[in-house]
């Protein structure tokens, strides 16, 4: 049960966390459509302590499982790895962009965002098959 | 204190907890229970320090001989206390 629920919360956590995530991403794509004042404190009230939520409770979840033996989940933590550090190099491009004027900004990060669904979908896949 | 500094000092008292307390209790006094808690606990400070540090990089306030330089640190025992001493030295530090 406990299993379970953490299992639920890993998952809203990192729904936020993707989302906020995109939002990101297009804030960049193109500059002007959000404030990025706006969107860096969305995501150092929200989408950030997501992502250490759903690290601290994937954690938790590969102690309980007792999966921290096992193949998928190795890679996993790897995939997981990078896809943290896209958010943080989003973030990172977010707070340069709110201090920047705004005709400095131009568009950027475009290869953030696919990048970032790869992994996902990667992670996804591993995690729903636990194949290897 | 900034952000990455702190994550670099946590992630550094974690990692001296793992080697100096958690593994000598496994290793030597039979208690495993030890490592399967400071283990996760500083997997989840490494992740959270190389987001800091990632993050950092990409908002221009560290270059990537900085990054490299403090995630190298991250893997040494004490190699984080040196790295927290660097970014208080670095100018502007990393918010």
């Amino acid at each position: 049960m406990i299993y379970d629920l953490l299992k639920a919360v890993h998952l809203v956590a990192l729904f936020v966390w993707v989302g906020g995530m995109v939002a990101a991403a297009l804030a960049l794509r193109h500059p002007g459509a959000i404030e990025p004042k706006a969107l860096g404190a969305y995501d150092r009230a929200v989408t950030t302590p997501a992502m250490i939520l759903a690290l601290a409770v994937g954690i938790g979840l590969g102690v309980l499982g007792g999966w921290f033996s096992s193949i998928w989940l190795g890679l996993k933590i790897a995939l997981v790895l990078v896809l943290s550090g896209l958010h943080g190099a989003l973030v990172g491009r977010l707070r340069r962009a709110a201090w920047e004027a705004p005709s400095e900004r131009s568009p950027g990060g475009a290869l953030l965002l696919p990048m970032g669904l790869a992994v996902l979908a990667l992670i996804v896949l591993l995690v729903t098959t636990k194949a290897i | 204190m900034t952000g990455l500094t702190r994550a670099a000092v946590v992630e550094a008292v974690t990692l001296l907890a793992l080697f100096g307390v958690a593994m000598p209790l496994k290793y030597g006094a039979g208690v495993p229970e030890a490592v399967s808690v400071m283990g996760p606990v500083h997997g989840l400070a490494f992740m959270v320090f190389v987001w800091f540090v990632i993050r950092s990089w990409a908002e221009g306030l560290i270059g990537p001989g900085g990054a490299a330089r403090l995630l190298v640190g991250a893997f040494v025992p004490f190699g984080g206390f040196v790295n927290e001493r660097w970014l208080r030295r670095h100018s502007g530090g990393a918010r």
